[in-house]
């Protein structure tokens, strides 16, 4: 099973459908949290906004899962879900969930889908600092994987 | 009319929702359609770097076009710099 969505809807885990995620040979899960901080090289930062060309990021993001379910654990749970507009400090952007049914798995698939979601899905940052200033953070370049 | 999408630091090219016009010719391949985007936004605006779109991948709806796509009558281009989700 695999959910994916990128969306402006604030990610609340409590609202995570865990029964959907949970398969019955699954005795591990694998959470992965990203959150607004409030310093970025040692600038204080109030806000982020990401933009996204979302059915290009879903469908970016679909691949990653079934390439971490080809290599790991076909039969296993991944949810994903990524924020859009502009988030406050401490709000969540990002959610991974990997259900496999040993911890190893979950860790790898987990750590795999965000590693590859930062360098290939197209979202993008904009930090808002304290001192009112706005920067669009520099990123990697997806020619070099199309 | 091919609609272009301008995303990330490009937005600030671009008109309040991301957009911009482009004249592509017949036969535009996304090379082609590059260089001609360096050269509006070039005499357009003083900050503009044509390194942005040399860096930046071009798309359709749902999918990569490789440099020798042809970008001629899609319904929208999207112009997508170097990324940083998460």
């Amino acid at each position: 099973m695999i959910n994916i969505v990128v969306s402006e809807s604030p990610i609340e885990l409590a609202n995570v459908n865990w029964s959907e995620l949970q398969l019955a040979h699954c005795g591990a899960s694998n959470t992965f949290t990203g959150i607004v901080r409030n310093l970025n090289h040692g600038r204080q930062v109030s806000a982020v906004s990401y933009d996204a060309h979302i059915p290009l990021a879903e469908k970016v993001l679909k691949e990653i899962a079934d390439e971490a379910q080809k290599r790991w654990v076909k039969n296993s749970s991944i949810f994903v879900r990524h924020r859009i507009g502009k988030l406050m400090v401490g709000e969540l952007s990002v959610v991974i969930v990997v259900h496999t049914p040993h911890r190893d798995e979950s860790f790898q698939m987990c750590r795999y889908i965000i590693e590859q979601l930062k360098v290939r899905v197209p979202i993008w940052k904009k930090e808002f600092y304290l001192d009112g200033e706005t920067e669009w953070l520099k990123g990697h370049e997806l020619c070099s994987h199309y | 009319m091919t609609k272009i999408k301008m995303f990330g630091v490009l937005r600030k090219f671009a008109d309040e929702q991301g957009h911009l016009q482009i004249e592509l010719t017949e036969g535009m391949t996304v090379s082609k359609f590059k260089t001609a985007l360096k050269t509006t936004l070039l005499n357009k605006f003083a900050d503009f770097d044509p390194k942005m779109i040399d860096e930046s991948a071009v798309a359709n709806h749902s999918e990569f076009l490789g440099l020798d796509e042809i970008v001629f009558q899609q319904k929208e281009i999207a112009v997508l710099p170097p990324v940083c989700g998460g």
